[in-house]
């Protein structure tokens, strides 16, 4: 049985170890920098999408402070919303434009980091 | 994990990988194809190598599962032998040990493709029944059965061999 094993070790050991071309390598190390790249860009794409969310937070915050400063009634606002309400009164009208500006801020702030984020991370490639 | 690291890692183990994958599919341009695709699964998921196990573990472990599946797709069953991964006798001509290799050629071309990995990560790559449980993803105990049954085929093969 030993003797048996002996040859099957040998039978293996003795086989051919398959060579490997410069150009196989030069391919593996590209796809090495390519899917290290797209890592890096997959990592860059999440920190920025965190970045965006927390910054319309605080640009929000610092909206309503604005606004509160310059004497918009955020209760008017809040009531505006209410179905029972008629949406017809200025001071209603008043606080819909309010809450449509804050919300055009929003959404241009989170488009504009989303943007700047692609552009960051195409420049990474 | 840096650039370096990458081309240590393709450095060291592209050969060994080619040189397995090649031993099951026989051709080489399929074992490129798929010694490729096993580098590619590597650098994706180097982040998630917890260092459980040693990287050549792990790598053998990509290595097994993509050329299972790769053989899988293909409908290949048993392992295909061509002159690029058969025996070549260096020394002095040697018609008995020529006799013993042609049999077990006989007998390892008609192993699957699982049960010609694991022979050929035994005594080739010298692993442990550890490390091959770890590759394979069987129990410690199924791999011994495993190992006993393939070496078994071996030994009969070898028997037949040498006796005409």
């Amino acid at each position: 049985m030993e003797q048996k094993d002996k040859i099957i070790s040998d039978y293996f050991a003795q086989l051919p170890q398959q060579m490997v071309s410069n150009d196989m390598i030069a391919r593996l190390n590209e796809l090495a920098e390519i899917t290290l790249a797209q890592r890096e860009q997959a990592r860059a794409d999440r920190g920025g999408v965190w970045i965006a969310i927390a910054a319309t937070v605080v640009l929000i915050g610092f909206l309503v402070g604005i606004f509160s400063y310059f004497g918009v009634d955020f209760e008017a606002m809040a009531d505006s919303v209410r179905i029972e309400r008629t949406p017809l009164s200025s001071e209603s009208l008043s606080a819909f434009v309010s809450w449509a500006i804050l919300g055009t801020l929003a959404l241009a702030m989170l488009i504009t980091y989303s943007l700047l984020m692609r552009r960051h991370t195409s420049s990474i490639k | 994990m840096e650039l370096l690291s990458t081309q240590q890692i393709v450095t060291q183990y592209s050969a060994q990988v080619l040189t397995l994958v090649a031993r099951i599919v026989g051709r080489r341009e399929e074992a490129e194809e798929i010694t490729q695709d096993v580098f590619l699964k590597v650098f994706h998921s180097i982040d998630r190598f917890r260092g459980d196990s040693s990287l050549s573990t792990w790598i053998y472990r990509i290595a097994y599962n993509c050329a299972i599946s790769h053989c899988r797709k293909r409908g290949i069953k048993t392992i295909e032998l061509n002159e690029q991964t058969t025996y070549h006798i260096d020394e002095e001509y040697n018609a008995e040990r020529e006799a013993q290799y042609v049999a077990l050629e006989k007998a390892i071309s008609g192993l699957s493709v699982e049960d010609a990995l694991l022979i050929n990560l035994y005594y080739w790559k010298q692993m442990s029944v550890e490390e091959l449980s770890k590759v394979t993803s069987m129990s410690a105990s199924n791999v011994k059965v495993k190992l006993h049954r393939i070496r078994g085929k071996l030994y009969d093969k070898l028997s037949d061999g040498t006796k005409g």
